[in-house]
């Protein structure tokens, strides 16, 4: 048995006890002896003389049996009681499941089976929860996947994203038909799709909830870059407080329509204009020769080819129109039936939108309906209103008004000054339609087709200023209102994806401020002829992928070759294995640094070594005029800053030591992946050491480059 | 001495029909085979009519007719639009740019004839 001896222990105590029961005895020996007289002392002295050695194994025997009691307390109660402690606290914290061996004394080993019972109580029921979470989850699972299925599904493309554009959802069929370049979680919508447009239709949908029992969707054509139309429907997502949180675009594909529509109405157009004029001749012909006396043989023989030679065309064009009239299809698209107040209102904000215009508007009769794409068409009616009078100067009073003219709505503009020249007129038909600074991404000849309107400008007389005259096609109102479309969020999240992105963010201040869980980052890594950028090494392959709030997004891959201005350096060569041959038939750096840019746009950069990938953008970019001026993080600084004391900083060394395993490790997709993996593994380490904002975590990459500088 | 009728088409058929049936029927002549030369002719010899064809090459009928009113020295000329464009919104197109009267083809010549005479006050 060892005892220790220190203050306050076990030991200390039954040495005091041992002292205490000897100092004791000695006390009680000699106030007994003072009591004593002479004779008495003199007896208990020869007394202690004759059974002293009796006295002295007494002595020894109590102390023995002391000794033993307090070795079985030890035994029996304080060392079990000291390992039980011991056994609780593995049992609390590593594992759970192990159950503590009864030892010791009946009520220790009771104690034991006691906290036995209470561990399997607290397992099962640590059980059942799990169990729980585990179908919870199954369930959630299970409706993500009906979800996607039926978005997958669908034959329209479906689009959610927040009122800057930020893409939070889509379907297969809204990648099909946006994707060029390729639309992502988290990317902008608006580097594919008009800005112009998707504010506009934002604005009229904002202004459509402020009035109650307004249908607040709009329609509208898209026409893409790539020349696809698309018939969108814009519906709000709203918050409990009604305020926009997100807009659901659905989109249909309307170019073959368009197109067959287009070309049908074009050839039956033609068809009916040739009869016409063919059967005009014939019929003055036939008429002149019923007709006139005294009729020169001559002039007879004349008549007579006209006749023949008219006939002729008459037939072939019947013959057309009737082909023509068989291929054709009815009209599709955004275009249909709205209030001609509706678009009287549309078009006096847009016409507002094109500076200090007094714009006063006529209220038409409720019953007057026009046939529009609302958006499309007040856009080629402003744009129409800056060409008549371009500032400045410009437009100072404007009048709108709508009249009914049989099947057919007038829709007047009255103050636009004198009609343009008949050149003037046709190249504004041709050229893109640009209104309030944005493009978009039609002509005013291509609204108007839609429309089947027409448009021109009465010339100012004595009473009247000049008019800009738009007619269009009347329309009835619908019979049956269309269904509401709007969307209101529960208080919770809903179940699909990452609409935490919906968070209010914007680019500079509050980017900077940003959690780094929550980057929309593009992870990059580039192989390249070889190590000297400055001397006239280039790209040769470039991959990237994309992070969103703190996942690595398998399906947003950027991954291309580059065919160089220069041969790779064989050493180069010998790492990544792309040789000349393999890299001949590729695109230029130019296009693929135009379309990385465009992957990347919005978000931030991340990269090994930054600064070598870095200074390869910057100089093959800037040949191709694009630019890279989004934040860039560096997965080696961002690495030293949490691990000053490691001496190594290569990726492998980092990969290793955060267990990331590199799939295909000098290719630019392998690396690229492998960085992001990194960079999501760093994050909690970063926010650990206090480094929690993009602007902190630039500014933890600065002071480790420095430190790495000072050496 | 007869009314001088300018026949605008770009159809020879039409114009040489058009142009024995007015003559046969006491009226001048004069005839055009596009916008431009319809405003020259005009400049040169003021007719008091114009039978317009609308779908002309570079300047349209459009253009002819609102240039004629323009003009304080043609603008009390009578202008019959003439075309193969039907629909109501060449019609109300052509009678906003100031034609008098709009026909389409095809036409039978009495009617045409009719409209003529009663424009000029020769009915």
């Amino acid at each position: 048995m060892r005892l220790n001896l220190s203050p306050g222990s076990y030991g200390f105590a039954v040495l005091l006890a041992a002292a205490a029961a000897l100092g004791g005895a000695a006390l009680f020996g000699l106030l007994a002896w003072r009591d004593l007289d002479p004779a008495e002392r003199a007896a208990a002295g020869e007394l202690l003389r004759r059974s002293g050695p009796t006295l002295a194994l007494g002595g020894c025997l109590v102390l023995l049996v002391g000794g033993m009691l307090v070795e079985w307390i030890d035994r029996q109660y304080r060392r079990p009681l000291g390992r039980l402690r011991e056994q609780v606290s593995i049992l609390r914290g590593l594992s759970p499941s192990r159950r503590i061996r009864p030892e010791g004394a009946a009520e220790v080993q009771g104690l034991a089976a006691e906290i036995n019972a209470l561990s399997d109580l607290l397992e099962a029921r640590r059980e059942s929860v799990e169990e729980r979470i585990r179908a919870a989850r199954g369930e959630l699972e299970e409706e993500k996947r009906l979800l996607s299925g039926i978005l997958a599904e669908l034959p329209e493309g479906v689009l959610v994203c927040d009122p800057e554009g930020r893409i939070i959802l889509y379907n297969e069929r809204a990648r099909q038909w946006l994707g060029d370049p390729p639309i992502g979680l988290g990317r902008s919508l608006l580097s594919v799709f008009d800005p112009g447009l998707f504010r506009q239709a934002l604005e009229d949908v904002a202004s459509r909830l402020k009035r109650a029992g307004r249908e607040p969707a709009v329609s509208f054509a898209a026409r893409l870059p790539g020349g696809r139309l698309l018939h969108t429907t814009m519906a709000p997502l709203l918050a409990p407080t009604r305020e926009i949180r997100g807009v659901i675009l659905i989109f249909a594909d309307a170019t073959e329509a368009d197109e067959a529509v287009c070309r049908g109405e074009e050839a039956l157009e033609t068809h009916f204009f040739t009869l016409r004029r063919s059967v005009g001749i014939l019929r003055t012909t036939v008429e002149i020769l019923r007709d006139a006396k005294g009729l020169p043989p001559g002039k007879r023989r004349e008549f007579e080819e006209i006749l023949d030679r008219e006939s002729r065309t008459a037939a072939q064009a019947t013959e057309e129109a009737a082909a023509a009239w068989a291929a054709h299809r009815p009209p599709t698209g955004a275009v249909s039936a709205m209030p001609a107040g509706d678009f009287l209102e549309l078009l006096a904000r847009r016409v507002r939108g094109l500076g200090e215009i007094d714009v006063r508007r006529e209220v038409p009769h409720p019953t007057l309906w026009v046939r529009a794409d609302g958006q499309a068409m007040a856009a080629a009616i402003v744009f129409l209103l800056s060409r008549l009078a371009p500032p400045p100067g410009g437009l100072r009073r404007i009048h709108c008004r709508c009249t009914r003219r049989e099947h057919r709505v007038l829709v007047d503009l009255v103050g636009t000054g004198a009609p343009p020249e008949a050149a003037a007129q046709a190249a504004w038909e041709r050229e893109p339609l640009a209104v309030g600074g944005v493009t978009l991404n039609t002509t005013l000849a291509e609204v108007f087709r839609r429309h089947r309107a027409s448009w021109w400008v009465l010339p100012p007389g004595e009473s009247a200023e000049g008019t800009l005259r738009v007619m269009l096609e009347a329309a009835g109102p619908p019979a049956i209102p269309p269904p509401r479309r709007t969307t209101l969020l529960a208080g919770s999240r809903p179940v699909y994806y990452d609409f935490d992105l919906f968070a209010g963010r914007r680019a500079g201040a509050a980017l900077l401020d940003q959690p780094l869980g929550l980057l929309v980052c593009t992870a990059f890594d580039t192989e390249t002829t070889g190590l000297d950028p400055e001397g006239g090494d280039e790209i040769i392959a470039l991959g990237a992928v994309r992070i969103v709030n703190g996942r690595l997004l398998e399906s947003e891959v950027f991954e291309r070759l580059v065919r160089p201005g220069i041969d790779p350096r064989p050493e180069s060569v010998r790492i990544h294995g792309l040789g000349p041959d393999i890299l001949r038939d590729q695109p230029e750096a130019g296009a693929v640094l135009a379309e990385f840019a465009r992957f990347a746009e919005g978000t931030v950069l991340v990269a090994h070594h930054a600064a070598f990938d870095m200074r390869l953008l910057t100089l093959q970019g800037g040949r191709a005029g694009v630019r890279f001026d989004q934040p860039v993080l560096d997965t080696l600084l961002l690495s030293l800053a949490v691990h000053p004391g490691h001496a190594d900083h290569r990726l492998e060394a980092i990969a290793e030591r955060l267990g990331v395993t590199i799939r295909g490790r000098h290719t630019a997709l392998g690396d690229a992946r492998a960085a992001a993996e990194i960079f999501l593994r760093l994050t909690p380490l970063l926010e650990k050491a206090g480094i929690a904002t993009l602007a902190q975590a630039l500014e933890a990459s600065r002071g480790a480059l420095e430190r790495r500088l000072r050496g | 001495m007869g009314k001088t009728v300018l026949i605008v088409d770009d159809e020879p058929s039409l114009i040489v029909a058009l142009q024995f049936l007015l003559e046969e029927n006491g009226f001048e002549t004069r005839v055009a085979f596009s916008g431009e030369e319809a405003l020259e002719s005009i400049a040169a010899h003021r007719p008091d009519l114009v039978l317009l064809d609308i779908m002309l090459p570079a300047v349209d009928g459009f253009e002819v007719c609102r240039r004629i009113r323009e003009n304080p020295e043609t603008r009390d000329i009578r202008i019959v639009l003439l075309s193969a464009l039907g629909g109501q919104a060449h019609i109300t197109r052509g009678m906003d740019l100031g034609a008098d009267a709009y026909i389409t083809k095809p036409f039978s010549n009495a009617e045409l004839l009719s409209r003529i005479r009663e424009l000029l006050g020769c009915a």
